[in-house]
């Protein structure tokens, strides 16, 4: 956002929602092959989360997207299946299951410029890849989950524990092993925790 | 790429001209201020300091007089992961969230920037609001934060502060005569008198400009809290539920801070009807929901007007 957004916007009691970035995304890819030293191994589960916007247009726009994530699954031959819900803020969560981490990414990309194409754009909030530990430690399936924030262009790590809390010393870690490799955030209280998230 | 919701230019003009009126108003206060002479200028630059200590511990001071107590995510998780959320919408940091013990619904946001912002809640208010009206009340809150609006309206009060204790200290040394009484010129040979009208002048000129910059920062809050949910039928609906509960609560709690009431979401002295909207800090709700009414209809791809 230039100045006139954030400075002058506030002054005169303008709200104005961030544009997603949505070209930092892609650096998820890259990483595949460095995902072990952070302890991570793909789970197979990504999601878009946004939030929806009351009245018929955007209920169109539902529809159409839909519509191009069906056509999309079957035409780039993805092994991906995917499910829309509202979890219990409101927010809406398109998951998809891909057991491929850059068809993942190449799928959340496909819903996030579709709904900025419609003018949506500013009500993405963020895009959530799940990973497990790895090597595998017996009985801990516990998610490791790692945040795009669509409005700062950044990710972070979030590892919830049971009982609302975070393992933050692997947040840590792993925010560290993958800090060369991604654009990670390095501002700390915009780690934003997305409890119980459907993925 | 089409923007959802367009800015509302007039309620944009009707804000900047009203900063743009007090901005002048201070100036010549200021003004005559300086040609005052050293005794007064003093004791207006005093005024101003302790203003703005005031304003820099506004967030520990007006949780102190609303007794409100900042509260962990296990204390308050449901608000807690609503605020979060909404700050990662509006790319701010989270503010911190208080809670204070009363069985009126309201909430109020404090704290002299983004970064040291608290957001506060009656417990009435979480047990009476369900999730999506308790989220565009925070939003409300959060806009509050992001707008700055503690600042703005600190910053529009400065002058009329020190005009006000100006105005009273003149006006009883010129009754109590002798030493300082009417007449002693000073170095620009203004006297002591003149300056007492002009100040009185100035508080009451600018109280209506502050009442009205407030009102017009309040419809920003409730625009900013539709933007962030989405959802402006959430805040019309939570409005309708907080002032039908107003008047049937008893008006005990609350009261201590004066300065915190501009802030709430809805002002605790309800019932005052008949008075004139140009008083008020907040807008009534019939106009409030009037606006909300409009958004809804630009959000469903019908312009309202």
């Amino acid at each position: 956002m230039g100045f006139l957004d954030s400075v002058l916007g506030p002054l005169f009691g303008r709200t104005r929602l961030q544009q997603p970035d949505m070209d930092r995304l892609f650096k998820l890819s890259t990483v595949e092959s460095s995902l072990d030293m952070a302890e991570l191994a793909p789970a197979g589960r990504w999601a878009v989360c946004l939030r929806p916007v009351e009245g018929g247009e955007f209920a169109a726009v539902d529809h159409e997207l839909r519509a191009l994530i069906d056509l999309s699954c079957r035409s780039r031959d993805f092994n991906s299946s995917y499910t829309i819900s509202r979890d219990n803020l409101g927010y809406t969560w398109i998951v998809f299951e891909d057991p491929k981490l850059a068809d993942g990414v190449t799928l959340v990309h496909l819903v996030g410029s579709t709904l900025q194409e419609k003018g949506y754009g500013e009500q993405l909030l963020a895009a959530v890849f799940r990973f497990r530990q790895e090597p595998p430690e017996s009985g801990d399936a516990a998610p490791r989950y790692l945040v795009y924030n669509y409005k700062r262009g950044r990710f972070y790590p979030f590892v919830p524990q049971p009982g609302h809390g975070r393992d933050n010393a692997t947040e840590f870690r792993i925010g560290a092993a993958l800090g060369s490799l991604l654009p990670m955030d390095a501002d700390l209280t915009r780690w934003y925790p997305l409890w119980d998230c459907p993925l | 790429m089409q923007r959802r919701l367009h800015t509302d230019w007039q309620l944009q003009a009707r804000m900047a001209f009203t900063m743009l009126l007090l901005a002048l108003l201070y100036l010549i206060f200021a003004v005559v201020l300086y040609r005052a002479g050293a005794g007064i200028g003093l004791t207006a630059i005093l005024i101003g300091g302790l203003a703005l200590v005031q304003y820099y511990y506004s967030d520990r001071l007006v949780l102190l007089t609303t007794r409100a107590r900042i509260v962990t995510e296990q204390e308050l998780p449901e608000v807690h992961d609503l605020v979060g959320r909404l700050a990662a919408m509006a790319n701010l940091p989270k503010p911190r969230v208080a809670l204070v013990q009363s069985p009126m619904l309201n909430a109020f946001a404090t704290g002299r920037n983004p970064g040291h912002a608290v957001i506060a809640v009656t417990s009435g208010l979480v047990r009476a609001l369900p999730t999506p009206e308790l989220e565009a009340v925070l939003g409300h809150e959060l806009t509050h934060v992001r707008n700055r609006d503690m600042a703005v309206l600190a910053m529009a009060s400065f002058f009329s502060t020190i005009a006000g204790y100006l105005t009273q200290v003149l006006f009883y040394t010129q009754i109590f005569g002798g030493g300082y009484g009417g007449g002693r010129r000073g170095r620009g040979g203004d006297s002591l008198g003149v300056i007492l009208l002009v100040s009185w002048v100035v508080q009451i000129i600018s109280f209506f400009l502050i009442a009205a910059l407030s009102r017009y920062r309040e419809y920003a809050a409730d625009r900013g809290s539709a933007i962030l949910t989405g959802q402006p039928g959430n805040l019309a609906s939570a409005l309708m539920r907080i002032s039908g509960s107003m008047a049937r609560i008893p008006t005990q709690d609350l009261r201590q801070a004066q300065t915190a009431n501009a802030f709430f979401i809805v002002p605790a002295a309800v019932g005052r009807e008949g008075l004139v909207e140009l008083l008020m800090t907040h807008p009534s709700l019939e106009h409030r929901l009037n606006q909300l009414r409009r958004i809804e209809l630009e959000l469903a791809g019908r312009p309202g007007r």
